[in-house]
């Protein structure tokens, strides 16, 4: 290991260890029912990781994708409402393993900082997957990430907001 | 080399120490020993002989050589090696059909067949197969013997009676009807002596044990018909003397090598090749049972490995000495250890005592009649029969039954040296049988009890039914074992928990069964969970592909406490069983969606940080990092951006920033950062970018009055799932996120249940 190896961060010392799990046969349903909860109100909603049988990783559940099999069959210009509540019943069946996002970036927990950062602004994405051995340890959000990125540029952020001319 | 010599070799000091110790304890008793061992060895070893068919100088050569060197070379200090009767009967077995057949004399034949199973043993000793032994088991031996003895009491009767039947008999039945057909024939004196001799073995016996029984109905038989005249040439109805058979002529073993070698002959030494393994094996057992037998009273440990060296090397050296086959002998070994005998030099001077009568006793040796040798061998095979541990065994179950008769049986109607292979066989094939099968049980969880274990397809059914497996996994035992497992599942089951956690030689058979059994409950739309899986379960499981198929989360590894992953399993296993139950609830009815729909009005947040479009990067990073700093989320909320007459300008997404920070990164003419100071120095490059250049300004926007749906569409078609609720002026009145959008959604749709304990087990919240 190098000098320069010591004082470089790598994704294990920064990814976010909680997250939720869930498998690709959950419904729909069992989903929003699980979210509706309270408890993340304050917190957010959180990332959900989708795990496949074999305990591999699958994708994530996003809330994009929720609302997208919501609306599908809703069509616009009839009566939504009526259209949503009547697409619901074959709309909250749906699986997890259906909706979810597969295209995930994935990384290795000894990745660098500069890794997440090429992943992320090549795929658009506000998470990445950390993996070993094809199991999910980790996740580093585009959150953590740019916490990371303000305390590593802490030098040049000196001075606050300059109120504009 | 040298130095590990010296440390073997004792020095000249301690080798003189040792034997001035010898000399001074142990010699007096081992000469005393070994003298009582010869004289009833004697007799014993000239009637062996007769048992193998041989003249009886040979059982005394045998007793000589073969006890001197498996002494020397053995690993037990007290076993006698030397004739032993099962051998013989096994070499007349082997040997008695072949000069007939070969043309070659039968002495020759035997030393050949002593060379060839000298070797084997030999070969077994150098390849360390001394847990050989441990595949014959007790019915086996004592089967084995017992049928040993009754074929040499029956070939012994026709010496008795002083008949010789006509013709070439070799089945135990022709021996037996031959010698029947005989008896109107048979020779009284022949008769008078054996009785005499037989009497004398049992009246000493019961009068006084230690008395050389064997020796002195001998002596006294030869005596009455040497007196009587019995013997002479002249008498019609005489009776044979060893003499008749082969004189001894008091000389020692010579060096004799065995003419086969000379000229060998492939196809004679072929035919004994698998006599010479039964006779090995035969051989080899019992040396290591009697061995076995006295070290548990004198405490020495055996090596098995030097046994069977010295075993081999006894007879290997005994081939060419005029010996025949010889192995630890039961009745020798025990009178050695119980007269006092403490090192191997006792078998040592029973050989030198037994070539001292040789030499000095021959010629009255010459006069024992051949009725008195087939006397004592009758009282020999009587003892072979033995009782106890023939009932012991009978006692012991149908499976020790069985091997015990068929081996007996073997031993009556097959050539002798099958009857041994056919007891193994049986042995083995019982062992697979009774291994063949795993044993299961079903437990009940009970929370008084903990867990309660019932037989197998015996409990109430349950949603969830838990197996216990124990027992054998390997290729025979598995046979059935998916239709097996069926049999325990009711309309009622929803999972089935298998604990395997005792399961032993787990194979790809088994694999391949398991597999076809979660197919089975797959079919049935059963979940199948697994528990107390150990490392090797767990290689094979892996390799075989079937941990793939079960799924990680349906899996529980053992732990050191006990049915800790048991209980694991079944909280998975009633998880499932309830998540299955809220599938099967009827998902609210279009009947039931009669609520209007909430606006964005009613869901928005109004807190919402502004902020100008005109600043930089760096002023946009520094007031993100506050933002975030001060509330605890993992969400990245975007920051809105106003222009100066406060009217929505667009939305810094943190991916958006990201991106462009991450632009200088990577520079052509630089390397990559060598450390996080480089790489903060680098990503810092970008901040003097304006923020307006880099914010997203076509960001769908939401009128205070849109519906829970029109919001649902925007989150879709946006980049990001907050969308800002703007007045008609298009400044910002608030946000919808999409945790709110998600909890409006679950009103309307009546989805709003709280996660119960157990669906909480089922979308759960790791920490890696």
């Amino acid at each position: 290991m190098s000098a320069a190896d010591n004082t470089r961060t790598r994704l294990r010392d920064i990814m976010l260890r909680r997250y939720l799990r869930l498998g690709e046969s959950h419904t729909l349903h069992e989903v929003m029912g699980f979210l509706t909860n309270k408890h993340f109100e304050e917190s957010g909603i959180p990332f959900l990781v989708v795990i496949a049988e074999d305990g591999s990783f699958a994708g994530m559940l996003r809330p994009k994708a929720v609302f997208s099999a919501l609306m599908e069959g809703v069509n616009p210009g009839e009566n939504e409402e009526k259209s949503l509540m009547k697409a619901a019943p074959v709309n909250l069946r749906k699986t997890t393993g259906h909706i979810m996002d597969r295209n995930i970036p994935t990384l290795a927990p000894d990745s660098t900082l500069e890794d997440a950062f090429r992943s992320i602004r090549a795929s658009g994405s506000e998470v990445v997957a950390v993996l070993e051995e094809g199991r999910v340890i980790g996740l580093v959000t585009a959150r953590l990430l740019f916490e990371k990125a303000s305390l590593l540029t802490v030098g040049a952020l000196t001075g606050g907001v300059i109120p504009p001319a | 080399m040298g130095i590990s010599l010296q440390k073997l070799l004792p020095s000249p000091q301690q080798a003189a120490d040792a034997t001035t110790r010898y000399l001074k304890k142990d010699i007096r008793h081992d000469a005393l020993a070994g003298l009582t061992v010869a004289v009833m060895g004697v007799p014993q070893a000239m009637a062996y002989a007769l048992i193998a068919g041989l003249p009886p100088v040979y059982g005394l050569y045998t007793s000589i050589i073969i006890c001197i060197i498996a002494a020397i070379s053995g690993s037990s200090n007290h076993l006698v090696t030397g004739p032993t009767n099962a051998l013989c009967m096994v070499i007349l077995s082997l040997t008695a059909h072949l000069p007939e057949k070969y043309g070659v004399s039968l002495i020759e034949i035997v030393f050949l067949l002593t060379l060839m199973t000298g070797l084997i043993q030999m070969a077994f000793g150098f390849l360390k197969m001394g847990g050989i032994v441990r595949y014959v088991s007790n019915s086996v031996v004592v089967g084995f013997t017992a049928g040993a003895g009754i074929l040499i009491a029956i070939n012994q009767l026709k010496n008795v009676m002083g008949v010789s039947i006509e013709g070439h008999v070799e089945r135990f039945y022709e021996v037996l009807i031959g010698t029947f057909a005989m008896i109107p024939e048979a020779n009284p004196r022949a008769l008078c002596v054996a009785f005499i001799t037989v009497a004398t073995v049992i009246v000493l016996k019961k009068l006084n044990p230690k008395l050389p029984g064997a020796l002195i109905g001998i002596v006294a038989a030869g005596a009455v018909s040497a007196a009587l005249g019995w013997h002479s040439a002249e008498l019609a109805g005489r009776v044979e003397i060893v003499r008749d058979i082969e004189p001894i002529t008091g000389q020692l073993n010579k060096v004799h090598v065995p003419e086969l070698l000379i000229h060998p002959n492939a196809e004679l030494t072929r035919e004994l090749g698998a006599g010479a393994m039964a006779l090995a094996l035969l051989g080899l057992i019992e040396a290591a049972s009697i061995a076995r037998a006295v070290a548990s009273q004198s405490g020495q440990r055996l090596n098995f490995t030097r046994e069977f060296i010295g075993q081999g090397a006894g007879n290997v050296v005994g081939s060419f000495f005029s010996c025949f086959a010889g192995s630890g002998s039961f009745t020798r070994t025990a009178v050695c250890y119980q007269s006092g005998g403490r090192t191997r030099m006792a078998a040592i001077f029973s050989a030198v005592w037994t070539a001292l009568t040789l030499l000095l006793l021959a010629p009255l040796a010459n006069y024992i009649p051949k009725a008195s040798l087939a006397g004592l061998l009758i009282i020999v095979a009587y003892s072979m029969i033995e009782k106890e541990r023939l009932k012991l065994t009978w006692k012991s179950g149908a499976n020790s039954r069985l091997v015990l008769g068929g081996t007996l049986l073997s031993t009556l109607i097959l050539p002798l040296e099958y009857a041994i292979f056919v007891g193994v066989f049986l042995s083995i094939v019982l062992l697979l049988r009774v291994t063949s099968s795993t044993d299961l049980t079903q437990l009940i969880q009970s929370p008084e009890s903990g867990f309660e274990e019932v037989p197998f397809n015996k409990a109430a059914p349950s949603e969830v039914v838990t197996i216990n497996m124990e027992g054998d996994l390997y290729f025979a035992a598995v046979e059935d074992l998916d239709y097996e497992l069926v049999r325990c599942l009711t309309p009622k089951t929803r999972v089935v928990v298998l604990r395997m956690k005792r399961l032993r030689a787990v194979g790809s058979t088994a694999m391949a069964i398991l597999a076809h059994y979660y197919e089975l409950l797959f079919e049935r739309g059963i979940y199948l969970v697994v528990c107390g899986i150990e490392d090797e379960l767990k290689k094979v499981m892996t390799g075989t592909g079937l941990r793939q198929q079960i799924g990680e989360q349906n899996i529980f590894y053992a732990d050191n406490k006990l049915f800790q992953s048991t209980e694991l399993a079944l909280a998975r296993a009633w998880s499932i069983v309830q998540m299955e139950q809220r599938r099967a609830e009827p998902v609210p009815q279009q009947a039931a969606f009669t609520s209007t729909l909430p606006l964005a009005d009613a869901v928005m947040t109004r807190k919402c940080i502004r902020f100008g479009n005109q600043h930089q990067l760096r002023e946009a990073v520094w007031l993100m990092s506050e933002m975030y700093r001060r509330k605890a989320s993992h969400i990245a909320r975007p920051l809105f951006l106003q222009d100066t007459e406060g009217r929505l300008a667009g939305a810094l997404q943190t991916v958006a920033i990201l991106s462009e920070m991450a632009t200088h990164i990577d520079k052509e003419d630089k390397p990559p950062p060598e450390d996080d100071e480089e790489l903060g120095a680098r990503l810092a490059q970008s901040f003097s970018r304006r923020i307006n250049e880099i914010a997203d300004a076509d960001l769908p926007v939401a009128s205070s009055s849109e519906s829970i749906i029109d919001l649902m569409r925007k989150s879709i078609e946006g980049s990001s799932t907050v969308i800002p609720v703007c007045d008609p002026e298009h400044r910002i009145l608030g946000v919808v996120d999409e945790g709110q959008l998600l909890r409006a959604l679950g009103d309307v749709l009546n989805v709003t249940d709280e996660p119960t304990d157990e669906g909480g087990q089922e979308i759960v919240e790791v920490e890696s």
